[in-house]
């Protein structure tokens, strides 16, 4: 038996030396050898060019794709009919590590909706391809880029990539190979991440129960949202062109997970054991068009080739409205295909209103049409498949201008509300039940104007479909304007002219320009705004100077500012928000590694032949190593600004760095690196700048403005213990529906006008605390003698002499609700203003009671002589309520089920704390309905930057704690 | 270690007189060292230098819990085999078949979970140079080879295979010495041809009995390759022990427990009953 045994293994290691199969693991003609996607044929029409396949770089050949991010020594390929961009090596990009993974790819000189497609195993950091050389290659008809490597720290578990593109062929053949050369045994899948950034790009999985309503993605609960699908599609949100198409060749089905953040499909998960290899062959597809159509025209026909599949069959159909075809944009009409409960197709009609796709033949045809998001016509078909004509409800039409106090039109942004229960209901939409309910739903939230349920108005004024119902239309131009309410009432088929006036206010004095230093636009991956109307956002918000912070990518919008012809209205520094992604940080008393959160910087120098437009890679660095590496690219004057410092996570990422570290208010915070959480940060990961050397902290965050009360408690606790740093308010706008530009704004106090802006001059009078900020609400203040010399802000410390007075005045529009006037410092809020002694104004649309309060008090009434401290001034509502459940320091949990109570009950379920949720405005009778109309959210403050006070005039001193050294 | 190292140095100082009249492979399967090996399919199991004889079946746990890499293995395992003996000039050949008749793995991570049941591999294994060395020494070489393609778990070509040297010296009546050094390879094919991986490992053990139906058996083995030669060079130092009885009719139980203490390997324990019935 043994003879046996050992002839057996020798003979079987003597066959496999003779007769390996050819892999890419290895470089070598093997790998040529393999015909990836075997069985798959396409045609090649005819016409010039028709069979034209090329490779070169993105030097060479530049990028023919809208919104395409390749530069320099990206690699593109490119046939007559898609192009594909491989990033060059060495560039990591979100949680690929090493390049050599699909950054842009989409039908030529159509759009780019793909963030980037790269391989991986899993989820954790090690499961990343990481790949050390690509290779590229030429022959007839075919080019191809082979990516060979290794896991990420994983370097006995080899990985190679190959991504071919021939003639004629609407998408890319890739073969991925692993090869376990580890001891270890691995839970793995094998497949390619699709990161779609969660407002660009839907997914859909032609399953039972799903289509475009596929599961949303737990990354703590991947389980419960895997599937097998024989194929899986996805479109852009906003119809602007790209669709694409996973098919499985060496397998019937792909498994996965599909959501709007990303789509993850290859294997099976399988233990990969020491020596196994895997293999996946799969064929991406993209195709050109609104709707999923012609890439279903795509991707069945693969798989009959690939599977044997039944011939699909054809559907057609006619939307209309009196009879008459009614489609060309998805905002009219969208159709979706079932089969029983089975999504297989959809499709945009044409401008005629009709459809043609194709789709796997079944005997239970359903369809579903909707038109501006709610489902307007459904029925079912069995087995017939030309579905006819479906009427649905006829549209209104408003015509929409917005004029200032003297009939110039202006750009503002108008906000539509329904008036009546049976508008609220009838006009209520979504694109397919995803990114959120929209009443009335006039398009994609994240997509151009008009968006959810608002639309930009330029002075030129904008005409705009929507459900016929009643409205009541709101517009805004920013807190230095009143706002404007007017209603509308349109009949099917009906169309008006609306006209709303609105007249600034001398919210803002002059010398302080209004600024957001925290926007996105198309360039960051969770943002499908395009820019011209990022831009126009921001003329119609009435901000004078933006940082643009895009995701990991640095941007400028100076196409979009010259297009609209508003520079002289807005002046835009370029920036850049790192994003780290790869949890790595070890925070005591947590499990679980963490990401360090997100940090702006700016001005950052554009160079469109760098990856990233120049930002640098930012995962697994503290602040303090990012500061290192954007200091000398932002110069002496540049800002960097910790972001949302308390920020929970959002798909297992803190964004947050103080809430990543788990920062306790309540405790001092050391002044050197003791090797606790809170030391940390004065630690200098590489003996230059620490980690608490950011300039700007963001304490009210337009996209999560609940958080307000966390992020200012973590930004008094620096100051407590001397860290004297901004306080800024910015939007982190992501469209228009998201986070409202101008709602949430930072005051810098420059002296000068928008005209004479100079970027360094502005960073540095909000470094040097120069500024007011909060949610619309202006507070001024000045320091000194009532009868003599006053000073305003600015961290240099104010040394008081006895009789010395603070001076405060209160500003907001009408619509803006202020009740009370708090002086902070570290031993806590007092209010000196509230009730009668503010103004009220006597009509929120009006232009009367702008200044809400102005007082004089004396220092020593605000600030406790016996120590230095910090004084800022306060004006709002009182803050939200928020208890502290679990006794870390940082409150966590509203009364989210409103009985006045904030407990265990309030908590979501399978949480420990939380959430914190701003209530929404019941009724006109809650100060801050006016506000919601045009706000998302929205709370009601502004503050002053601290003002450092010195008494004795020896260095101003931190208070410590709670005004305890 | 510490403690298991003193507690066998005293059980071998405190042993009974020199055995009378009582062969170094008396009762073999009863003072057997504590066999149950690492590797998934356990094939690095010890084994002393005298022939066992009888069938056997063994129920496996294993368990792998590493919290920082996020990663957790729980695997239930049976065997089944023989050996069986032709008697020698100076001592006896042994010769063993068996198969591993399952696999039930369970593995997760911070997000995926994987089950897995594989049947396989059949093994083979024989002894070589049996030798009796004097009244209380006993050698042998033993080889033992898992035939390819009889693995589910694998797609390809995989195979494990053991040659050890064991020594086995009787230091009284109720306890045996074990020391082996033993040479392991894996090989699969996955592409362009065969791959290894190879080990060294070396062990002592004791048996001891502690009546006539009832023994112990401890030991400690270091081993060195499997992850590699350099800086990881020390695969595992480990300690294992087991529990035996024999019951009527020459029915031995054993339940077995291997823990590494050091080294590269993550596995937390090895845990195995074994039902043998000697003939």
């Amino acid at each position: 038996l043994l003879a046996l045994s050992l002839t057996a293994a020798a003979a079987s290691t003597v066959a496999a030396g003779c007769a390996h199969e050819p892999s890419c693991l290895e470089d070598g003609a093997r790998c040529e050898e393999i015909d990836i996607c075997e069985g798959v044929l396409f045609s090649c029409g005819s016409g010039d060019g028709a069979a034209a396949v090329e490779i070169g770089t993105v030097a060479e050949l530049g990028v023919d794709l809208d919104g395409a991010e390749g530069a320099g020594a990206d690699v593109v390929m490119r046939n007559a009919l898609v192009t594909v961009v491989i990033d060059q090596l060495g560039e990591p990009r979100d949680l690929a590590p090493s390049g050599g993974t699909i950054i842009d790819f989409g039908p030529r000189g159509g759009a780019d909706n793909v963030v980037q497609i790269y391989q991986l195993t899993g989820i954790l950091p090690d499961d990343a391809f990481e790949y050390t050389r690509c290779d590229t290659r030429a022959a007839a008809g075919r080019v191809s880029v082979t990516c060979r490597g290794h896991l990420d720290d994983r370097p006995r578990v080899d990985v190679a990539t190959v991504y071919e593109l021939r003639a004629c062929e609407p998408g890319v053949r890739v073969r991925t190979e692993l090869l376990n050369r580890s001891p270890d045994a691995h839970a793995w899948f094998v497949g390619d991440a699709a990161h779609w950034g969660d407002r660009n790009v839907a997914p859909f999985a032609p399953v039972a129960g799903q289509g475009f309503d596929t599961p949303e993605l737990e990354l703590g609960e991947l389980q419960d949202s895997w599937g097998a699908y024989p194929y899986v599609l996805a479109r852009g949100v906003n119809g602007d062109g790209a669709q694409y198409g996973f098919v499985p060749c060496d397998r019937r089905e792909l498994e996965g997970v599909n959501d709007t953040q990303v789509s993850a499909l290859g294997t099976p998960r399988q233990l990969v054991r020491d020596g196994e290899r895997v293999v996946l062959e799969r064929f991406i597809a993209t195709r050109r068009g609104a709707g999923l159509a012609a890439i279903v025209a795509t991707v069945l026909p693969l798989r009959a080739q690939l599977h044997g599949d039944p011939p699909a069959v054809a559907i057609t159909g006619r939307v209309t409205v009196g009879g008459a075809g009614f489609g060309g944009d998805q905002r009219r009409a969208m159709v979706v295909v079932s089969d029983g409960d089975r999504p297989i197709a959809e499709a945009v009609p044409g401008a005629d209103g009709s459809f043609a796709l194709i789709a796997p033949p079944g005997a239970d045809l359903r369809y579903e049409v909707r038109s501006f998001g709610r489902v307007a016509a459904s029925g079912s078909a069995g087995a017939v498949t030309d579905l006819g004509d479906i009427e649905v409800p006829a549209p209104g039409t408003s015509t929409i201008s917005v004029v200032d106090d003297t009939g110039t039109p202006i750009y503002a942004t108008v906000h539509l509300h329904p008036v009546d229960d049976g508008t609220a209901v009838g006009a209520a939409g979504s694109f397919y039940d995803r990114f959120g309910e929209c009443t009335p739903w006039l398009g994609p939230p994240g997509g151009p104007s008009p968006a959810c349920n608002r639309v930009l108005v330029t002075p030129q004024g904008v005409t705009i479909e929507l459900p016929a119902g009643s409205y009541l239309a709101y517009a805004t131009a920013g807190p230095d304007w009143t706002m404007a309410e007017t209603e509308i009432g349109l009949p099917e088929g009906g169309s008006d002219n609306v006209e709303l006036a609105l007249a600034r206010l001398d919210v803002a004095p002059p010398g302080w320009l209004s600024a957001d230093l925290h926007v996105h636009g198309r360039a960051s991956f969770d943002s499908s705004i395009p820019d011209l109307d990022r831009v126009l956002s921001f003329a119609a918000a009435g901000i004078n100077v933006v940082a643009a912070t895009d995701h990991d990518q640095v941007a400028t919008y100076e196409a979009a500012i010259a297009a609209a012809m508003i520079g002289d209205r807005v002046a835009v520094m370029p920036g850049v928000e790192l994003t780290p992604l790869i949890p790595w940080l070890d925070v005591q008393g947590e499990d679980i590694p963490r990401v360090v959160g997100h940090f702006n910087f700016w001005p950052m120098p554009y160079d469109a032949s760098l990856p990233r437009g120049g930002a640098p890679w930012d995962e697994k660095l503290e602040p303090g190593e990012l500061f290192d590496i954007v200091g000398p690219l932002i110069g002496e004057d540049g800002v960097r600004m910790l972001n949302h410092p308390m920020s929970d996570t959002i798909f297992g990422r803190h964004q947050g760095y103080l809430k990543a570290i788990a920062l306790d208010p309540r405790a001092p915070i050391p002044p050197t690196d003791d090797g606790t959480n809170q030391g940390m940060l004065a630690r200098s990961p590489r003996g230059g700048a620490r980690n608490v050397d950011f300039d700007v902290v963001e304490v009210y965050n337009g996209a999560s403005g609940g958080e307000l009360v966390i992020h200012r408690l973590a930004w008094h606790a620096l100051l407590d213990n001397g860290y004297v740093r901004t306080g800024a308010s910015n939007s982190d706008s992501h469209s228009l529906s998201d986070a409202e530009i101008g709602m949430s704004r930072s005051l810098v106090h420059t002296g000068g006008t928008l005209a004479d802006f100079d970027a360094a001059a502005f960073n540095r009078a909000l470094k040097a605390g120069d500024v007011v900020a909060g949610s619309g609400i202006v507070v001024l203040v000045t320091v000194g003698s009532p009868v003599g010399e006053r000073r305003g802000l600015g961290f240099d410390p104010f040394i008081p002499e006895p009789g010395d007075t603070v001076d405060i005045e209160v500003r907001a529009p009408p619509w803006i609700p202020v009740t009370e006037v708090r002086a902070v410092t570290s031993r806590g809020a007092v209010v000196i203003a509230s009730g009668d002694d503010l103004v009220q104004p006597p009509d929120p649309y009006g232009t009367a009671g702008v200044v809400r309060w102005t007082g004089r008090l004396r220092v020593t009434d605000l600030v406790s002589p016996s120590v230095d401290d910090w004084l800022i001034i306060e004006a709002g509502i009182p803050l939200l309520d928020i208890a502290d459940l679990d006794d870390d320091g940082v409150p966590d949990t509203t009364d989210n089920n409103g009985d006045g109570i904030i407990d265990d009950a309030d908590v979501e379920e399978d949480e420990d704390t939380g959430p914190i949720a701003v209530p929404a405005p019941a009724d006109a009778g809650d100060p801050r309905w006016t506000m919601s109309r045009v706000m998302t959210d929205p709370w009601p403050i502004g503050w002053t930057n601290p003002i450092l006070v010195d008494w004795a005039g020896n260095g101003w001193g931190a208070p410590g704690v709670g005004g305890v050294r | 270690v510490r403690a298991l190292v003193a507690a066998a140095v005293v059980l071998a100082s405190t042993a009974t007189a020199r055995a009378q009249a009582v062969a170094p492979c008396d009762d073999a399967a009863l003072l057997a060292p504590a066999d149950v090996g690492i590797r998934d399919t356990g094939f690095d199991a010890p084994a002393p230098a005298c022939a066992r004889r009888g069938v056997y079946v063994t129920g496996r746990g294993h368990a792998l819990v590493d919290t920082a890499d996020f990663y957790g293995t729980l695997a239930a395992s049976s065997w089944i085999g023989a050996r069986w003996v032709l008697p020698g000039s100076n001592s006896d050949h042994e010769f063993e078949l068996g198969a591993r008749v399952v696999d039930l793995r369970f593995t997760q991570t911070a997000v995926i979970t994987v089950t897995e049941t594989t049947i396989g591999p059949i093994y083979a294994g024989v002894s070589l140079f049996p030798t009796r060395i004097g009244d209380d020494h006993a050698y042998r070489l033993r080889l033992r080879a898992e035939l390819d393609y009889t693995n589910t778990a694998y797609d390809g070509l995989a195979a494990g295979a053991l040659a050890e040297n064991a020594f086995t010296t009787r230091i009284s009546s109720t306890l045996a010495w074990h020391n082996r050094l033993a040479l392991l390879a894996f090989r699969t094919s996955p592409v362009d041809g065969p791959q290894f991986r190879t080990a060294a490992a070396a062990s002592t053990d004791l048996g001891q009995s502690l009546s006539r139906n009832w023994s112990l058996a401890y030991g400690l083995e270091a081993q060195t390759g499997w992850y590699g030669y350099g800086a990881t060079a020390l695969d595992h130092l480990l300690a294992r022990a087991a529990a035996r009885v024999r019951l009527a009719g020459r029915h031995d139980l054993a339940l077995t427990i291997a823990i590494p203490l050091a080294g590269e390997e993550r596995t937390n324990a090895v845990v195995a009953l074994g039902w043998l019935i000697e003939r």
